[in-house]
């Protein structure tokens, strides 16, 4: 008997679908659940328009680059969903990400989430010192326009203390570090990010069985989909690129490589927005590419030492060559 | 990876492992909870235990992953500073000089001025931490085989250097460096998971330099077959995550130095300039940023290998028909990317004290 299979029982389809998506399989499964336990474990359903509130409820986190957030929906990274951010390396992408982890902290009289950040670092690119630079400019910039002697400004120490960091090695441990996460939200319920650089790292190598590698994705990107719900954070994920060779059919045209997310189309599908980061005519360029409720469109934006901010095109050339590049020009004093 | 038989268990979950032949950490993890309930013929509750359970014994054993540490503690623990290269104006082109952790890569065309930074490099890293070094020796891998005149080289710099620096007057500086010849891929791979790991846990070294890291893949991997290339794929993807935790274990930095490689498609890219399709991202734009000096040559091993280092220096030479003297011959210093600084660009030139940066 106690190994009936859920599915098997009269109820509610709706029901039926929630027990199963909670991972109930059994009436062994429910046995051991108590009424609390089952309660909680999300098998009630809110409607569209309580769905609509909640999210007006959540504060996005700005990138400091007003540009993209207006692509992004007006505020910045949307509370909720995960956003994938892909491009090449020098892109600027470690540098979007400390930029995030400093922002989420704005408090709320700022018009800022008020929140904590964990970066899960696979490439060892996480540097404490430009996230602390980053962390400088961003405060000097907010206290600018707040009264002094204002509580709630933000304090350096405090900023830094609250980005969590830890280093990742292999893709296992990129697992068993998600499935080790959900307490550690549990214990601090301010964390608002959560981003990982980068999600390709661990999966672009020691994977024969390409079946294996799509499953394991998929299973992580439920994890992060279910953090993302229940704990009302941002997820941010970044993507490297992989060249994909176009081949011409016409004699005449060339061959043509363009650059791809990395990691396959069927992850294509798990983030809620896409936005891919690439260089045209020598300015940085972001472009949202895949999102369910906003347009395709293309911003400029630009790194310095602040951090990530908006593209200005009457930038002092002075010392400039192609690409941003800055000669550093020693002098005598 | 781990087996089953130091994780304690509850006896009808290790019973259902066993009778499942689970016999490594990997065999759970790379399942979904509900393919394990079924596999393992468990309830959902005693999978969910299980899973718990492998996942804090994959943490217990790595202090980096968890538990998580914070930015100010990075901050204030001195593990990540900046490995001086010796010259003030270099430092400050290089946004303070290496990084020391991660993979800095050092690329440019053959007599650009790579070796001699590396081997300056190897001295720099033996002066005490006030001074911009991290007070440990170096390993220098070479695939060229010249390992004799490396150490003619390093003897002259050795010489000056200690002139420039009385604290190190009395420290025999060439025996804190380590050289490895690995003439092919096959001896390569022995020094780097073997022979590597145990000179670095047995002596104080904080450096580890490979020049150069392309010259063996090119001849291993000497062709346009796809399979083949994909095998070079997996092998450098392989390589980069060794490096990263060679890196990270023993807290040093690891230098690859890179070669260039001709862009064939350079003809094409006024073309793909002038294509106006914003939902395009050319491969050949994006390698364009890459070229070295005026020529039409970008780092070698491909956007693979880019993505696998943290930061990048790009060395050239400006005119390699103009055989100049001194100040003749115009070289440039280039932070191509870094986490930690923007990108920058110098002059500098190369004496018989090894770089320096250009005053204007």
């Amino acid at each position: 008997m106690s190994t009936r299979p859920v599915s098997s029982l009269s109820l509610r389809p709706s029901t039926r679908t929630k027990l199963i998506k909670a991972g109930f399989q059994t009436i062994k499964d429910l046995q051991e659940t108590t009424l609390i336990e089952l309660s909680k474990d999300k098998v009630t359903s809110i409607s569209a328009s309580e769905a609509l509130q909640q999210e007006r409820k959540l504060c996005p986190i700005s990138t400091s680059c007003e540009a993209m957030d207006q692509m992004l929906g007006g505020r910045g990274v949307p509370i909720g969903k995960i956003t994938e951010f892909c491009g090449a390396p020098g892109m600027g992408k470690t540098q979007l990400g400390m930029q995030l982890c400093v922002n989420v902290q704005i408090p709320h009289n700022l018009s800022g989430p008020g929140g904590e950040a964990i970066f899960i670092d696979t490439e060892g690119s996480f540097i404490a010192h430009r996230a602390a630079e980053i962390a400088k400019a961003t405060i000097t910039k907010l206290n600018e326009n707040t009264v002094a002697g204002d509580d709630s400004l933000m304090n350096f120490e405090n900023v830094m203390s609250r980005i969590y960091v830890s280093k990742v090695h292999n893709c296992d441990e990129l697992i068993a570090l998600m499935k080790i996460l959900d307490e550690f939200l549990q214990e601090h319920p301010n964390v608002k990010l959560l981003v990982i650089d980068s999600i390709a790292f661990h999966f672009r190598q020691q994977f024969d069985d390409m079946a294996l590698r799509t499953r394991l994705l998929n299973g992580l990107a439920q994890d992060l989909n279910k953090f993302a719900q229940t704990y009302e954070l941002a997820v941010v994920l970044f993507n490297q690129m992989t060249t994909k060779f176009k081949l011409s059919r016409d004699y005449n045209v060339k061959d043509q490589a363009a650059l791809v997310p990395a990691l396959g189309e069927s992850w294509g599908h798990q983030c809620t927005n896409r936005i891919v980061l690439y260089w045209r005519n020598e300015v940085r360029c972001a472009q949202l590419v895949k999102s369910p409720n906003l347009q395709e469109t293309t911003v400029h934006y630009q790194i310095n030492s602040d951090g990530f901010r908006d593209y200005l095109s009457n930038l002092n050339n002075n010392g400039k060559r192609r690409w941003e590049e800055e000669k550093i020009i020693q002098d005598n004093t | 990876m781990e087996e089953f038989k130091n994780i304690e268990l509850r006896p009808r979950i290790a019973e259902a492992l066993k009778d499942a032949k689970f016999e490594t950490v990997s065999d759970v993890m790379h399942r979904s909870e509900k393919e394990l309930s079924k596999k393992l013929k468990l309830s959902s509750k005693d999978v969910k235990e299980l899973v718990q359970c492998i996942a804090l014994e994959i943490i217990k054993t790595r202090p980096l992953l968890f538990p998580l540490t914070n930015a100010l503690k990075m901050l204030n623990s001195g593990e990540q500073r900046m490995l001086t290269t010796g010259d003030a104006i270099i430092d400050k082109i290089l946004g303070g000089g290496i990084m020391s952790c991660g993979i800095t890569e050092i690329v440019g065309e053959s007599s650009a001025g790579k070796t001699q930074m590396c081997l300056q490099l190897c001295l720099t890293v033996q002066m005490p931490i006030e001074l911009g070094g991290l007070e440990g020796g170096a390993v220098y891998i070479s695939t060229e085989g010249n390992v004799q005149m490396l150490i003619k080289r390093t003897q002259q710099m050795i010489r000056l250097f200690k002139h420039r620096h009385d604290i190190l007057k009395d420290v025999n500086l060439s025996d804190e460096i380590k050289y490895i010849t690995v003439p092919d891929l096959d001896t390569q791979y022995q020094v780097l998971h073997l022979q590597l790991p145990i000179l670095l846990s047995r002596n104080k070294i904080r450096l580890v330099i490979i020049d150069s890291i392309a010259a063996n893949f090119r001849v291993a991997y000497n062709s346009s077959d796809v399979s083949i290339l994909r095998q070079r794929s997996k092998e450098l993807c392989k390589l980069g995550t060794k490096f990263k935790e060679i890196s990270d274990q023993f807290r040093l930095p690891v230098i690859c130095v890179n070669q260039v490689s001709d862009l064939f498609s350079k003809n094409d890219i006024r073309e793909f300039i002038g294509n106006k399709d914003d939902n395009f991202w050319e491969y050949d734009y994006y390698q364009r940023q890459l070229l070295v000096g005026k020529g039409s040559k970008i780092p070698a091993l491909g956007l693979l290998w880019s993505n696998m280092i943290n930061s990048r220096i790009m060395l050239s030479r400006a005119d390699r028909t103009l055989i100049g003297i001194g100040d003749k011959c115009q070289r440039t210093i280039t932070l191509m990317m870094a986490p930690y600084a923007p990108r920058q660009w110098g002059e500098f030139y190369i004496d018989i004290e090894g770089i320096h940066g250009k005053v204007n």
